[in-house]
């Protein structure tokens, strides 16, 4: 069974109301990210949306940047084919949140890094940064096509039409919201895009369920190892427990945590390393188990009516379960709501992917190598036309993939290649201070070597592969596909360990603030003194007025800085007090010398700005360290 | 289905073993500090998370079974 292939043509022709409601869509997030771009003034804001977001603002975003291309058509397909099982993939991120929550968001947060290469140089050394962000832009400017082709695929396969043009009118509404505004376009997006793929996901699992006749009739049309939350432990070879486990809930979840640039933006928005951590927990905790519902209910769904006689998909393995059964489930209206939440599954990865690529363009190349030392302004502009190049590279990168019977697969296998060495190397380099440049390097080099030679050796994984089938038929690079992950992991601990022992580490003095043991360091550094725990996370409301006060700096009256524990000097966080903006008109500032006077908030006229916020309205003053 | 319960084993076993090697590894260097209250709450949150995770689909199995 395949996890992609050619398009299966479904023929649709659409009800003129689900035009309108997909019409809608794509005006309403056109627009909503160009109004959104008025909030982006700095490289900072484009990149980060101004590190000012609240912690739900950013979870929900996670979310939309996880559910992308083929989502709900690959893991509808699973569920139909695995059932519940399908889930996993989006329940198993629990092991490695300690290592996330404790560990390394600290270090890039304190650290103020702007991108996952530039860690690799101050951690290691230049050659180290070089070699991963060929790999990274590599691995983004992959997805980026690969999206813009899923996109075009399934848009011809419903609509007819040529892929190329579906894609490119695709990449011209996304390239609006990004050239618009950046990550702060793109997280408000995000945000609404979010909320209808979910809720579309979850009506028509729902919808399911009713036309079954209840949650029990549902249940029990399911057959048992349908009902079972796990796969089986080691075969069939397309969709397995033990290579799940590896290739999925250790390899992926690192890599999707610690490397994906695009999924670092959305923690890095936030407004603190505390409102971080609420939004991992919030997202594993609640939203992922919701979203692998939402995604794969249309499988379980569609099982449980074939084991009733009913007869929908046209496909052997199931690919197009997910339209066949929106299809048979939706009245006119509901269909386009559901295809609009498709496009908005699509659209939200595939921001969030360009986004990511010219902040790694401008911070690790255009930055440091090509134009250094020119104005913010200058870089901004660039972001924006590096943001329009990913595009048109993209689309001219299609066909390229178009060839391929499977391209999603071809992608799987690049990555088992490229990634199990970056996540030892960054986890080795995150919590091991012996951990040196040298062995970075060479890991990476000889660990992706490794790999390369076990798509012809495929023997070489046979001893890791837990009693994997392999299929005589296939070619030896499709052998132990799933546990090519274990093989690349241990390979690379094995050089990672075996170099470190003979090659010189990085002077302690270097480290600070970049692995774990020296992460109140870089906390230290991160505020320019001591930071205080009293009052952290407690907050006031107040009015506020301009005052000619030193830029980044406000005066709160005394008795709110005694309520706030505050000294001159700490970590302020200035909102605007409606909640439900989530940060969006906010600032960071340090808490100047006290003053007497009525229950107001001086702050200077740059900061009013630079937050958007308003006079006329109260503001929120929470202390952040 | 008895494979389900192997699973299940590995999964919170190994997961486990990473789990709480690694939040060991965070009370030795100070990354994770006892002393402080929203460290210790941070660390009991992560815990429950997990027994949750592990309590969840321990009880799914044996409602299947």
């Amino acid at each position: 069974m395949e996890n992609a292939g050619p398009p299966v043509t479904l023929n649709f022709s659409l009800h003129p109301l689900d035009w309108a409601v997909i019409a809608t869509y794509l005006v309403g997030i056109v627009l909503l990210g160009m109004w959104f771009g008025k909030f982006t003034k700095t490289t900072k804001d484009f990149f980060l949306g101004g590190q000012r977001f609240s912690w739900w603002v950013a979870a929900v975003a996670c979310v939309a940047t996880l559910v992308g291309s083929y989502s709900f058509m690959q893991y509808s397909q699973n569920g139909y084919n695995f059932g519940f099982s399908s889930m996993t993939a989006y329940t198993n991120d629990w092991f490695v949140l300690p290592l996330f929550l404790l560990v390394w968001l600290p270090i890039i947060y304190y650290s103020r890094l702007t991108s996952i290469p530039e860690y690799f140089e101050r951690r290691f050394d230049r050659r180290t940064r070089i070699a991963v962000l060929v790999i990274i832009i590599i691995y983004l400017q992959g997805y980026i096509a690969f999206n813009l082709y899923s996109i075009g695929l399934a848009l011809q396969s419903m609509l007819g039409g040529h892929l190329i043009i579906w894609a490119a009118a695709i990449a011209v509404l996304t390239a609006l919201v990004i050239y618009a505004g950046g990550a702060t376009s793109v997280m408000m997006a995000d945000l609404l895009q979010a909320f209808l793929l979910l809720s579309a996901g979850l009506l028509v699992f729902f919808l399911g369920i009713r036309e079954l006749g209840g949650f029990a009739a549902f249940w029990n049309a399911l057959p048992t190892r349908h009902q079972l939350p796990f796969a089986q432990f080691n075969q069939p070879k397309e969709f397995h427990f033990v290579g799940d486990f590896w290739s999925d809930a250790i390899t992926g979840t690192i890599a999707f945590y610690f490397i994906n640039q695009s999924v670092l933006q959305r923690i890095l928005s936030v407004k603190s390393v505390r409102e971080a951590r609420k939004t991992m927990l919030c997202q594993v905790l609640v939203l992922m188990p919701i979203a692998a519902v939402a995604v794969g209910g249309a499988g379980w769904i569609a099982r449980a009516m074939v084991a009733g006689g009913a007869s929908l998909t046209q496909d052997p393995n199931g690919k197009d379960i997910f339209i066949r059964v929106v299809q048979k489930l939706c009245a006119p209206g509901v269909f386009g709501f559901v295809m609009a939440a498709l496009l908005a599954a699509l659209m939200s990865t595939l921001e969030a992917l360009i986004n990511a690529i010219s902040a790694v363009a401008i911070n690790d190349i255009w930055r440091p190598f090509i134009r250094p030392g020119r104005s913010d302004t200058y870089y901004l502009r660039t972001a924006r036309y590096v943001a329009v190049a990913g595009y048109v590279l993209g689309l001219l990168l299609i066909p390229v993939f178009q060839p391929f019977g499977s391209i999603y697969e071809a992608l799987t296998h690049f990555n088992a290649i490229v990634v199990p060495p970056m996540v030892v190397v960054i986890v080795f380099g995150a919590v091991w201070k012996r951990f040196t440049p040298a062995a970075a390097f060479w890991t990476l080099i000889l660990g992706a070597g490794a790999l390369l030679v076990s798509l012809f050796v495929p023997d070489l994984i046979t001893p890791l592969a837990h009693g994997e089938p392999v299929l005589a038929t296939d070619p030896p690079w499709k052998h132990h596909s799933f546990m090519r992950s274990l093989f690349g992991l241990s390979v690379s601990t094995v050089l990672g360990i075996g170099i470190t022992l003979f090659t010189r580490p990085k002077p302690v003095g270097e480290l600070a603030g970049l692995v774990m043991s020296t992460i109140a360091e870089g906390k230290r550094n991160f505020k320019g003194g001591e930071p205080s725990e009293a009052g952290v996370g407690r907050s006031l409301v107040l009015s506020m007025a301009a005052d000619p006060v030193e830029p980044a700096t406000v005066r709160l009256p005394i008795r709110f800085m005694r309520e706030l524990e505050a000294e001159p000097g700490d970590m302020l966080y200035v909102a605007d007090d409606r909640w439900w903006l989530g940060g969006l008109r906010s600032v960071h500032v340090k808490a100047g010398p006290p003053h007497d006077q009525d229950d107001v908030l001086l702050i200077s006229p740059d900061d009013i700005e630079r937050g958007g916020l308003k006079t006329d309205r109260r503001v929120c003053v929470e202390k952040l360290m | 289905m008895t494979g389900n319960w192997l699973c299940w084993l590995y999964q919170y076993g190994l997961g486990g073993l990473l789990f709480l090697g690694i939040l060991g590894s965070a009370v030795q260097t100070r990354a994770l500090r006892l002393d402080s209250p929203s460290d210790r709450r941070l660390l009991i949150i992560l815990l429950i998370g997990f027994f949750a995770f592990l309590t969840i689909h321990g009880l799914w199995i044996a409602a299947v079974q």
